[in-house]
């Protein structure tokens, strides 16, 4: 197997811009074609310890590129492909690489129903998930990025992929977007961590992505039970509170983080049933990162 | 409402999960995707029109059987209407009148 960072950022570019490049990225082989210079330089930087795919078949097809016309020449632009479906309007040139894991994302979850697909981001300790289900600015991608630098494996920071029958969950780690506040806190954090550049003024404000550490993705193979189920909330200010709330409003909360609910149905229902009476499910709120980091220590302990 | 009868939805599937000790379950009916939280009062209604179509009456004198003697009956009847209504606008059950009523409007619009 070649890993992308054996080979020069060059060269990465030549086959990205040419026939294209296929890559390993958890379960999935994504076929990826670029001529846009900053995407070979984002796998460079972000993918390096994925493996390149020789087989012709990949599970997506994605192509980002310059849109055809004068306009570009005064507001350069990048349309997403995923085969030949455009499912976004373009964005602004310089958010080529968020683009990019935006729209993976989008592939992911809207063509792979084998697995239930929870909005949520995916922590495992030995074969114990942690679920961290959440909306925008609950600080799911925050905790998990702090998370995977003390000790537990990143599965996942965007969606948990679920297999429905043993409510296992296939890791796809991929970097870790930290958006506005979270980006400084987790520098500051783990400075150690790889970050890429920071894009500005995207429509979910300044964003960057943290690389997924090099073993979690070496155990891409290595599925884990979900074991816990925390709902975080960040609270300015906030001591650490954690409550525990009724089954029935957890079940509620995970079909309303479910891309694939409707299209599952009844599978989607009693998986989430399942996940519910077989894990420890509480809300978690907290405001400093260390304290929440030791507290998820202690939650380990109990195993 | 009094003499109306009650069925669980001809075109669709309910399912529901419960669990002891709590006041609340949650309902999904399979072809819609409907997904709610009842109250376990719900889920009794619906095991109730599960073994048959009934009005409201009897659904009364079915659950109260189950009940702790201290609920008191107007209180009961109070809930299973409110119940019976969340339960028809999730799709979960239907009553004759509406069927009815419905059948009307359709041959009316073909006439």
């Amino acid at each position: 197997m070649t890993l992308i960072s054996s080979l020069p950022t060059e060269q990465l570019y030549r086959q990205l811009s040419n026939q294209g490049l296929t890559i390993e990225i958890g379960p999935f082989s994504v076929h990826a074609r670029s001529t846009i210079k900053g995407l070979a330089e984002h796998f460079k930087l972000m993918y390096r310890d994925c493996s390149i795919v020789s087989e012709p078949f990949a599970d997506f097809h994605i192509n980002l590129k310059r849109p055809k016309g004068l306009r570009h020449l005064i507001y350069p632009q990048v349309d997403f492909y995923s085969d030949i479906e455009k499912p976004f309007k373009p964005l602004p040139l310089n958010q080529t690489n968020p683009f990019f894991e935006w729209g993976l994302n989008w592939c992911i979850a809207t063509m792979s129903h084998q697995f239930l697909i929870i909005h949520a981001a995916v922590v495992a300790k030995g074969n114990n998930a942690l679920l961290l289900p959440g909306s925008p600015g609950a600080g799911k991608s925050t905790l998990c990025a702090a998370l995977v630098h003390r000790g537990w494996r990143l599965l996942s920071d965007e969606m948990a992929l679920i297999d429905p029958n043993t409510c296992s969950v296939t890791p796809i780690p991929r970097p870790v977007s930290l958006k506005n506040a979270s980006i400084d806190v987790i520098q500051h954090f783990e400075p150690e961590a790889v970050f890429g550049p920071v894009f500005e003024d995207t429509h979910k404000g300044s964003v960057t992505h943290m690389k997924a550490p090099r073993l979690s993705i070496q155990q891409k193979n290595k599925e884990a039970i979900i074991r816990w189920v925390v709902f975080p909330e960040y609270h300015a200010g906030s001591m650490i509170e954690i409550s525990h709330p009724n089954p029935a409003r957890v079940l509620m909360d995970l079909v309303g983080q479910t891309f694939n609910f409707g299209t599952l149905g009844l599978t989607a229902f009693q998986t989430l049933d399942n996940i519910v009476n077989q894990t420890d499910t509480l809300h978690f709120r907290y405001s400093d990162l260390e304290d929440a980091i030791n507290w998820f220590e202690t939650l380990d302990g109990e195993g | 409402m009094q003499d109306r009868v009650w069925y669980l939805s001809k075109s669709d599937t309910v399912h529901w999960v419960e669990w002891a000790d709590e006041q609340e379950c949650v309902l999904h009916m399979q072809r819609s995707g409907e997904t709610a939280v009842v109250s376990t009062l719900s889920v009794a209604i619906i095991e109730a029109l599960k073994i048959q179509p009934c009005s409201i009456v009897h659904l009364i004198s079915h659950i109260s059987e189950c009940m702790d003697e201290s609920v008191e009956e107007q209180a009961l009847v109070l809930a299973i209407k409110s119940n019976l209504t969340q339960l028809q606008q999730i799709g979960a059950i239907d009553n004759d009148t509406n069927f009815i009523t419905t059948h009307r409007a359709a041959v009316s619009t073909a006439v």
